[in-house]
């Protein structure tokens, strides 16, 4: 019990509060939008009940949501992860990208399994292929220090040209030869997946997301409850202070490192077999670096991830929605967004200058 | 094969594309020295190349719209350098929401401004002119690489020299190296360590501004939301690939912008460009694997 207590006191904070906190960054955020609106001589509150009724107060606006939010949710929850552990991986664009290449190269390969099996699999292929492209990165945090930040970033890159280039020169020309023709032709994308390897709804609700809900309690309760979770935030708060405590900081936080990756290449396999169907170049709709901002603004917590996930999906989907029905530009939300983070930021420093009255008082 | 990989044209195309990559990463090399890790740059770029086309459109003077990148580049840097070294918040977070809020802002505001979305063209975008250097451009070869780039290539140029003696031949510049080396010595030795960090940052964002003055007012005529593409990105690679020093940050910018232009080139004769994209990665990996040393690993 001590343990918990301690972590409480390193992290300080209420739940209560945190509710409020983020109902009051909201309000700026929409204020702050407005006032963009009106800049662009449209009706604000015209433009919000859009946004809300496209992205929640319709049966299909939710389920658009919930397909938006899915990725965002898995992505950010491998984000969060990683901070945890103290590790900034913000490779999660490339990671997700691999996990969605190799599902959809085992999604349509095979075409003679049955769909209990075929799914697994290519989600397993999904995680693998995440978890394989950022071993590269830990190992070398791990045995030369350079900067995972830096490194992640520039494997980013390194990945999306490299998937862009095995589907141009390899799996594009599969396509012609395996019998299947794409739907849209010259189109830089792998064949279809097999219908085994399409996840299905479950209860009138896409099973990818609910995958995503469960991970998410998974790490909420594995960082609650297990003696490792407690060991991953220590290391994360201080790496020094946990190797001195005995743990195993390096090495906690490869772990972690090496899981985050696998999270995003799920996330990208998720996507793949349960929304899109079939690997196009460039298919992500920035869910990587959105998973960043989804464990930024959890503050890298799994249940917060499912809100700001969901958030953020929203976000995106009543985006699109107002773009069509009215004028006004989907980058609005973009601004929402950017208003968020730094407010979540700002908030440890408003933290940091009551602490330091205090010292300074007494 | 010889025009291909070192004719004219795809030499000077690479170093164009290379002049926003080193003004950005010659700023980005003094935060870099500062120890502040600025992932901020893209957004700077993309802000003050919106406001470069603001301001050369409605005075019809590209300098007027210079002027403009660099004050919103520099107010930028001074919210992310207030956020980041008073209030303390993590340079990496501040940075990210910086770029995201200022990708929004540029999109709604180019709607605000010219009504319409994505990109803008127009003829009175007035744009910096192609300085041609009088009887260089006529020697064969050399006058195509070396002349007919626009103020701005020949400003990078000397900002590299002119970053150079400034980091390691003045008294100022080795203030700055030690702040972010080991803060602790600076402070005692009475640096004031606060004003360098702010100096620093605010330089890179001055120097974002004049790099995102160089994307939108070097000939197109136009502006687009993704004018920055990534190059404030590259330019941070670049930093970290020359560890800050001026003569390896150029020499990293005009690698980068080199396998773009070939890349482009190469794509014309259906070759795989993504390889060629791919290289300053992977480049940029190694060169940081060569200067690691190997770690004790604490279990």
């Amino acid at each position: 019990m001590k343990k918990f207590n301690l972590l409480e006191i390193l992290k300080g904070q209420k739940f209560w509060h945190e509710i409020t906190r983020y109902l009051l960054i909201f309000f700026v955020a929409i204020l702050a939008s407005s006032v963009f609106i009106l800049f662009q001589g449209k009706n604000p509150i015209f433009a919000l009940y859009i946004l809300l009724r496209e992205a929640l107060l319709n049966k299909y606006g939710i389920l658009r949501t919930i397909r938006w939010a899915t990725p965002e949710i898995i992505s950010g929850l491998a984000g969060a992860v990683s901070f945890r552990a103290g590790v900034f991986n913000i490779g999660l664009e490339g990671q997700l990208y691999f996990g969605g290449l190799a599902a959809a190269i085992v999604g349509y390969s095979i075409t003679n399994l049955p769909a209990y099996i075929h799914i697994p699999v290519c989600l397993l292929a999904g995680a693998i292929a995440g978890g394989l492209f950022v071993a590269l990165p830990a190992f070398l945090l791990l045995y030369y220090g350079i900067n995972e930040i830096v490194s992640t970033l520039m494997l980013n890159y390194i990945a999306i040209f490299f998937c862009d280039y095995l589907v141009r020169n390899f799996l594009m020309l599969a396509s012609y030869h395996g019998g299947q023709v794409p739907s849209v032709p010259n189109e830089v994308a792998t064949p279809e997946i097999a219908n085994s390897a399409r996840l299905p709804y479950l209860f009138g609700i896409p099973s990818g997301f609910l995958i995503g809900l469960a991970l998410c309690i998974i790490f909420f309760l594995y960082y609650k409850k297990t003696v490792r979770g407690y060991e991953a935030d220590i290391v994360g708060l201080n790496k020094r202070f946990a190797a001195f405590s005995g743990i195993p900081a390096t090495k906690t936080a490869f772990f972690a490192f090496i899981i985050s990756g696998m999270i995003a290449g799920l996330s990208g396999a998720i996507e793949i077999i349960g929304a899109q169907h079939l690997f196009r170049s460039g298919f992500s709709a920035s869910f990587g670096w959105d998973g960043v901002l989804v464990a930024t603004i959890a503050k890298s917590n799994p249940i917060g991830v499912i809100f700001a996930g969901f958030f953020m999906g929203a976000l995106k989907n009543g985006a699109m929605a107002l773009e069509r029905a009215t004028s006004i530009s989907r980058m609005i939300v973009v601004i929402i967004e950017g208003i968020f983070i730094l407010f979540v930021t700002a908030r440890f420093t408003l933290k940091y200058f009551v602490r330091r009255k205090k010292k300074e008082e007494g | 094969m010889f025009t291909l990989l070192l004719g004219t044209s795809t030499i000077s195309a690479g170093i164009r594309l290379a002049t926003p990559i080193l003004l950005a990463a010659l700023g980005g090399a003094l935060t870099f020295h500062a120890n502040i890790l600025n992932v901020a740059m893209e957004g700077f770029m993309l802000i003050s190349a919106f406001f470069a086309v603001v301001g050369s459109y409605y005075t019809g003077s590209p300098w007027i719209g210079l002027l403009l990148a660099i004050l919103s580049g520099a107010l930028f840097s001074l919210l992310f350098g207030y956020l980041s070294i008073n209030l303390k918040a993590n340079h990496i977070v501040v940075g990210w929401a910086i770029n995201v809020a200022s990708w929004g802002t540029v999109a709604v505001l180019l709607q605000s401004f010219f009504g319409v979305r994505g990109a803008f063209f127009s003829e009175k975008i007035i744009n910096f002119k192609n300085l041609e250097i009088p009887f260089i451009k006529s020697i064969p070869w050399v006058g195509g690489v070396i002349s007919g780039y626009n103020i701005f290539t020949y400003t990078a140029l000397i900002l590299v020299v002119i970053f150079y003696i400034y980091l390691y031949y003045t008294k100022y510049g080795l203030r700055l190296r030690v702040t972010g080396e080991k803060i602790e010595a600076a402070q005692t030795a009475g640096v004031n360590v606060l004003s360098y960090f702010y100096f620093s940052v605010l330089m890179s964002g001055i120097m974002c501004g004049i790099a995102g003055a160089s994307l939108s007012l070097s000939g197109l005529s136009m502006f687009t939301e993704e004018m920055s593409a990534g190059k404030g990105w590259i330019a941070l690679a670049v930093v970290f690939f020359a560890s800050g020093k001026p003569p390896l940050v150029l020499l990293a910018s005009l690698l980068f912008g080199y396998a773009d232009s070939l890349g482009i080139r190469l794509e014309a004769f259906n070759i795989p460009s993504q390889i060629i994209y791919m290289v300053p990665y992977i480049l940029t990996l190694l060169m940081l694997l060569s200067m690691a040393k190997k770690q004790k690993i604490i279990t």
